[in-house]
């Protein structure tokens, strides 16, 4: 769903992920679908995963790409749409914190 | 320039106990003789129609034969071994013998921009030169205490890699005082972390405390514990006081039980102002060799590779440092210098390291100060001349270590490089066994160092 | 190939095992008169893993535990095998009861191999133990194979040629590297560990040709821990050299099927009387294909050799340890999408 105003994004909680030397490979855990990630979105997934605020992400993110302020906004956020639609991160109703805790390794069972 | 060389300077002759080694580092070999046979080989090589005798002539053979080509300063167009990047001089502890603790603007960040700009300058240097593999080296004060720098910097080179058609391999030298969060990121982007642990807490919170005094011991074992877990190879630097020098296998042993190194660096103190109002002093030279000697056999024994950097005799350089090898070193006021010590610890040697800077986006580069740097090498250091450890130390640190131009008087850093490059030679020859020997005789180490000079037509003059 | 777990038991404690995950703490006891209260696989149960292998069309039925010669009908169950023409692998820390080993000695050499996994004399203070083990071994002969696990990088092997030797057992010591169980909680050799135990091993495997004695890699080894030189020596003497990592179906007391030890929490699938090892095979190679993009190293999803199929990129258990989940938050101003 595609609203006005902000949102908060959450990784969700059955992605899996490592980064490799050229790229960063995600995995659902549940239906084993993956995605690999570069270049810029690396930057972007590596950041986020450092639990970045936006507005720093989107200063990194234009001097990364060399654009304006407001052209990184608009791709951070077209990423994130992306990654919503493929069900990489979802969107937090209200503005409820997402899953807290430690980083924890892959465990589950299927 | 450097005469055209004579291959013989390179063929050396050391006694070792009642035995010759004789050293030849750009034929890759090594043998151990008697003294009537290291005459003869002397013989043979010297004089033309000589064949070698009684048994000798298969290693004459191989000396006479065409060697590696002899190391030479480095001509024409730059080509960096690696980039070099500060993020920052600043540092979150106050190390007893940091000699960066008077560093001039310390809490200056290097803006993203720079960092960008020498990324760039960098990837389009090695363009010409079609390197399958470029490299980032970070150094500080303390890197981490800039992340935002290392953040992007490392993002940046793996872009400006994959347009290149090349890889990107990233080095820091940290203190290792980052929280958990950060130390995965660490393990999971940087390919070579250099941690600085000099020893359990007692030794660690003594000389490498925070700015408030408190210890740094539990965050770092912390650190070497997550890394030893992740993806990137971990190497740790022990500084050796006199006083710790003696629990040096203690600290070998403990560090392969604990964690899981590739390598362990023992490295006397460098004296400094503040080191010496701490009372931290370097330890005696035989004593560091000798301690070197155990803590080696332990760290080698668990597929540890100990190191102390100038007795590397798989090295064969003009220089021992970035500086003569066209390292630039980028800071964060953009200046491009060749060396990452401060300089005015240069300037104190009557050293110029800088070789021009960055700025609005423009590298200016001094033709000048970079064939400057690149005179610092062996050729024109004296004393190395006819040392058998020329080719490996190359002279040691030009800023730290002076040297005298006298033959044969070798300081302190001499001495234990000498020792320390004996043993690896030895132990490279499988005869660990002549290097516990040697170890064990005093006298047999001071004859082996104390030399005017160690290629092969001197022995004679010193039999 | 599947691996039948037919105890629970086990008279060790091998600091590297990679059962942690999968065996109950508690379970394991050094009494073997202990009645089969589920810590032993019944004979009825073993006898419907005998149709799973046999309609999988497994021609040998290779036991492990626990240590399995624990099982109070083990002699019962090697007969059972023999009966339906299988051969017998048995996996054995070699400290077996008389009966056991008296039934393995009178079984003939081509019908039965008996894998002892060898600890270094003086290791985790097993020095009484390996003198029961070598006359296991001298009494086993030519059925006795001897296995070694590399957990420590300050490993020594010397001692297994002088051992083989004096025994008579197979000319071949078959080289494991204990790799992590899931939750990490077993010592075992970390990839930056690799290299270093590489040159131990390559200067092992060139003793142990000089007297005859090859290697034979078992699984999760590497391609790039071994430079050229060092994979022309291992050729030059003998080794059997491999890189793999696949579903070994190891078929737990409760009848699931799970990929490998190391891998019991991952997943599991149950035996029935309808699957067969194939099948089985397939189904875990299809949930584990995800993780195979990635290796024990970084460089492994780029690697040229895993790219060619020649390496998998090592342990997958290795390889499934350097994921993780990180529970970010992040607001951002939403854009309309037109």
């Amino acid at each position: 769903m595609i609203a006005d105003g902000a949102s908060a994004y959450c990784c969700v909680p059955t992605i899996v992920w490592v980064k490799d030397a050229e790229q960063t490979i995600l995995i659902e855990e549940k239906t084993k679908h993956s995605w690999i990630v570069s270049g810029e979105n690396a930057a972007i997934w590596d950041w986020l995963t450092l639990n970045y605020p936006s507005e720093r992400i989107v200063r990194l993110l234009s001097v990364l790409s060399g654009t304006s302020t407001e052209e990184a906004r608009k791709a951070l956020s077209a990423i994130l749409q992306e990654w919503e639609k493929a069900g990489i991160v979802r969107v937090i109703e209200g503005n409820r914190r997402g899953e807290p805790g430690d980083q924890r390794r892959l465990q589950s069972g299927l | 320039m450097p005469r055209r060389p004579d291959i013989l300077d390179s063929i050396y002759a050391v006694p070792v106990g009642y035995q010759y080694l004789i050293y030849a580092p750009l034929h890759h070999f090594a043998a151990l003789t008697n003294e009537l046979a290291a005459h003869r080989i002397r013989d043979s090589l010297v004089l033309p129609g000589d064949s070698g005798t009684e048994g000798l002539g298969e290693i004459v053979q191989i000396l006479r034969a065409p060697a590696e080509p002899t190391p030479l300063p480095r001509e024409g167009d730059l080509g960096p071994a690696f980039l070099g990047l500060i993020p920052t001089r600043g540092c979150n502890l106050a190390c007893e013998y940091c000699g960066f603790l008077a560093a001039e603007e310390p809490n200056e960040v290097m803006d993203l921009g720079l960092a960008r700009d020498a990324i760039d300058w960098y990837f389009d240097l090695l363009g010409g030169g079609g390197l399958s593999t470029a490299e980032v080296h970070f150094f500080g004060g303390e890197p981490f205490c800039a992340e935002e720098v290392m953040d992007f910097a490392v993002h940046y080179a793996r872009l400006r890699a994959a347009q290149s058609g090349c890889a990107v391999r990233f080095e820091v030298a940290t203190n290792g005082t980052f929280d958990e969060d950060r130390c995965r990121w660490a393990a999971d982007s940087l390919d070579h972390i250099v941690l600085s642990l000099d020893g359990p807490a007692d030794i660690q919170d003594w000389h490498r405390h925070r700015r408030d005094g408190r210890g740094s011991y539990e965050a770092v074992v912390r650190s070497a514990r997550l890394l030893s877990e992740g993806a990137n190879e971990l190497s740790f630097r022990v500084c050796v006081t006199a006083e710790t020098v003696g629990r040096m296998p203690e600290i070998a042993t403990w560090l392969c039980q604990e964690f899981r190194p590739s390598s362990v660096s023992f490295e006397p103190v460098q004296p400094s102002a503040p080191s010496r109002a701490a009372g931290l002093v370097p330890p005696d030279p035989w004593v560091f060799a000798r301690s070197f000697f155990d803590a080696a056999w332990i760290l080698e024994a668990h597929g540890v590779v100990p190191v102390y950097a100038a007795a590397d005799i798989a090295a064969r350089r003009v220089s021992f440092c970035p500086v003569s090898q066209d390292v630039p070193i980028v800071s964060p006021d953009g200046s491009i210098n060749a060396c990452y010590l401060l300089r005015q610890d240069w300037e104190a040697r009557g050293l110029d390291l800088r070789l021009g800077k960055i700025e609005n986006g423009a590298v200016l580069l001094d033709d000048g100060a970079v064939a400057a740097a690149r005179s610092l090498n062996v050729w024109n250091k004296p004393l190395c001349a006819r040392c058998f450890c020329k080719w490996h130390c190359a002279g040691g640190c030009h800023v730290n270590h002076v040297l005298s131009t006298t033959p044969g008087d070798y300081d302190r850093l001499c001495t234990q490089t000498r020792i320390l490059t004996l043993r690896n030679i030895l132990g490279a020859m499988g005869r660990d066994d002549i290097a516990r020997e040697l170890v064990e005789s005093p006298g047999a180490l001071e004859r082996a160092v104390w030399r005017t000079g160690d290629t092969i037509a001197e022995v004679e003059n010193q039999a | 190939m599947a691996n039948l777990a037919i105890s629970a038991v086990c008279n060790q404690d091998c600091s590297y095992c990679f059962t942690v995950d999968h065996l109950e703490a508690g379970k394991r006891t050094v009494d073997h008169t202990l009645p089969a209260d589920g810590r032993f696989l019944s004979v009825d149960a073993f006898e419907a893993r005998l149709d799973f292998l046999a309609r999988s069309d497994v021609r040998e039925v290779r036991l492990l535990g626990g240590e399995p010669t624990l099982h109070p009908r083990f002699t019962e169950l090697v007969d059972r095998a023999r009966v339906a023409k299988m051969g017998v692998v048995v996996f054995t820390n070699g400290l077996m009861p008389e009966n056991a080993l008296a039934c393995l000695e009178a079984t003939s050499a081509d019908q039965c191999t008996v894998m002892v996994n060898v600890n270094q004399p003086d290791a985790m203070g097993q020095s009484s133990s390996h003198e029961l083990r070598r006359e296991t071994i001298r009494r086993l002969g030519r059925r006795a194979l001897l296995g070694f696990n590399i957990y420590r990088t300050d490993f020594q092997m010397d001692f297994l040629l002088p051992l083989i030797a004096e025994t008579d057992c197979k000319a071949v010591v078959r080289l494991g590297m204990a790799h992590p169980c899931l939750s990490g909680s077993n010592q075992y050799i970390h990839p930056n560990q690799y290299r270093a135990i590489a040159i131990k091993i390559v200067r092992f495997a060139r003793v142990a040709a000089k007297v005859g004695v090859k290697l034979d890699f078992d699984c999760g080894f590497v391609r790039c821990m071994f430079s050229k030189e060092d994979f022309d020596t291992l050729q030059a003497t003998g080794a059997n050299v491999g890189w793999r990592c696949n579903p070994i179906l190891d078929v737990d007391l409760k009848g699931d099927v799970i990929h490998c030890y190391p891998l019991a929490r991952l997943a599991r699938l149950p035996l029935t009387p309808e699957t067969d090892a194939t099948s089985l095979r397939s189904a875990f190679a299809e949930r584990t294909r995800p993780y195979r993009q990635a290796g024990g190293f970084k460089e492994c999803s780029t690697c040229p050799f895993k790219a060619a199929g020649e390496c998998p990129g090592g342990c997958l258990a290795t390889t499934i340890r350097r994921f993780r989940h990180t529970p970010f938050h992040l607001k951002v101003a939403r854009e309309a999408v037109a």
